[in-house]
């Protein structure tokens, strides 16, 4: 049945998989400061770097009609990137919507529609093309330049510092609170010993 | 933004589709007032989401003569694909807090099986867009598609929904433990 659409099959499984970093984050995140919001946070922030460097020369085929290098770096950026951003956005709320952070709620979700509309807006328009290859054809209106491409780079960048600002703010936080006047927590087995 | 009208005709309505993004806030918000609420909300929303998209498709198989495959205008294809993006992304949610809280519980089984079946999931909803169910043609008078492959689409819809189905399935039964739990009664030789 799957026969003759053996390739599309392929990148149906194989696409996904960069998912497995969500859980691995969590898991690793019992181990940090902040929990699983830092780990989910920094690799996040690591997979945005990755993205920007891969697409340094992205639009320059060094290996047509196949995979480059920038290319396989910019997918495994973009798949596993986004996902964590979300991951680390509901995690992120979830805690601040709990403590009633109203403040940071609101922050947290301007701030996740700013990257994701600027990484749109981005690849939606010639601007990608622009910025990344200077030989490329530019329409008219098209701001090129470093300081053009440095604005779409820190746009981007805004949610997943924004996410990891909070967490190791409310981490920190956590972790000076002491106990409410009266209340005194003893080992089971005080009183044995 | 006048100076960007003529070369960037489609950018303005793909500004829409990271606040589809919010819906994950407002999940949580509706849910807030439960232990798992949030869980449940955002586990619900995303098997809504896929439900939906997987009805308007099959009913999408009832008519003939598509002006634009596999539906009917340009609206309608952004709404029903907006529809698996919504389910795509209530998903992630809720897998980063299903799978946190089944972490923070030791149920490391369940914890697998959600991270599975999730991917599961996006294997299906993935392959509703690589795998066309049916197959259109080009004709003088038309687009004209094949009747469509139901094993495939029976099968698509069947991984797509074992996702939201399990983190749903979780939220509620470790609900249900947290409820049938005495919680007033302490550990023996605990004071505080």
């Amino acid at each position: 049945m799957f026969f003759e659409t053996f390739i599309s099959w392929w990148h149906v499984l194989l696409y996904p998989l960069p998912l497995i970093v969500i859980p691995l984050a969590v898991g690793l995140g019992r181990f940090v400061r902040g929990g699983a919001l830092t780990v989910l946070s920094v690799v996040a922030l690591l997979a945005f770097g990755a993205f920007w460097f891969g697409m340094r020369d992205y639009y320059t085929p060094t290996a047509p009609f196949g995979y480059s290098p920038s290319t396989l770096i910019v997918m495994f950026a973009v798949i596993a990137g986004a996902p964590l951003l979300l991951c680390a956005w509901t995690v992120a709320l979830v805690q601040a919507a709990r403590r009633r952070q109203w403040v940071w709620l609101t922050l947290l979700c301007v701030a996740v529609y700013i990257s994701a509309a600027t990484l749109v807006f981005f690849e939606a328009t010639p601007y990608a093309l622009c910025l990344l290859d200077p030989g490329a054809f530019c329409p008219q209106g098209i701001q090129s330049g470093q300081s053009t491409l440095a604005i779409f780079m820190a746009s981007s960048f805004i949610a997943p510092v924004t996410l990891l600002v909070y967490s190791l703010r409310t981490g920190t936080q956590r972790q000076a609170r002491a106990l409410p006047d009266g209340l005194r927590v003893t080992r089971l087995t005080t009183e044995e010993s | 933004m006048t100076i960007f009208r003529e070369p960037m005709l489609f950018w303005e309505p793909m500004l829409l589709f990271p606040l589809l993004a919010l819906l994950i806030p407002v999940g949580i918000l509706i849910g807030q007032h439960w232990q798992r609420g949030p869980l449940v909300s955002l586990s619900a929303g995303a098997a809504l989401g896929v439900v939906i998209y997987l009805a308007l498709t099959w009913s999408s198989f009832t008519v003939d003569y598509y002006p634009v495959y596999p539906y009917s205008t340009v609206e309608t294809l952004m709404l029903v694909a907006g529809l698996l993006v919504v389910g795509a992304i209530l998903l992630l949610g809720a897998l980063a807090l299903a799978f946190t809280d089944a972490l923070r519980e030791r149920r490391r089984v369940w914890a697998i099986v959600q991270c599975a079946l999730v991917y599961v999931s996006f294997v299906g909803m993935l392959g509703f867009m690589l795998e066309p169910v049916r197959f259109c043609g080009e004709l003088p008078s038309g687009t004209y598609c094949s009747p469509p492959d139901v094993g495939r689409f029976a099968l698509f819809a069947a991984l797509s929904l074992a996702g939201p189905i399990a983190t749903l399935a979780y939220a509620l039964l470790a609900q249900g433990r947290a409820a049938a739990m005495p919680a007033s009664e302490q550990p023996e030789g605990l004071t505080i």
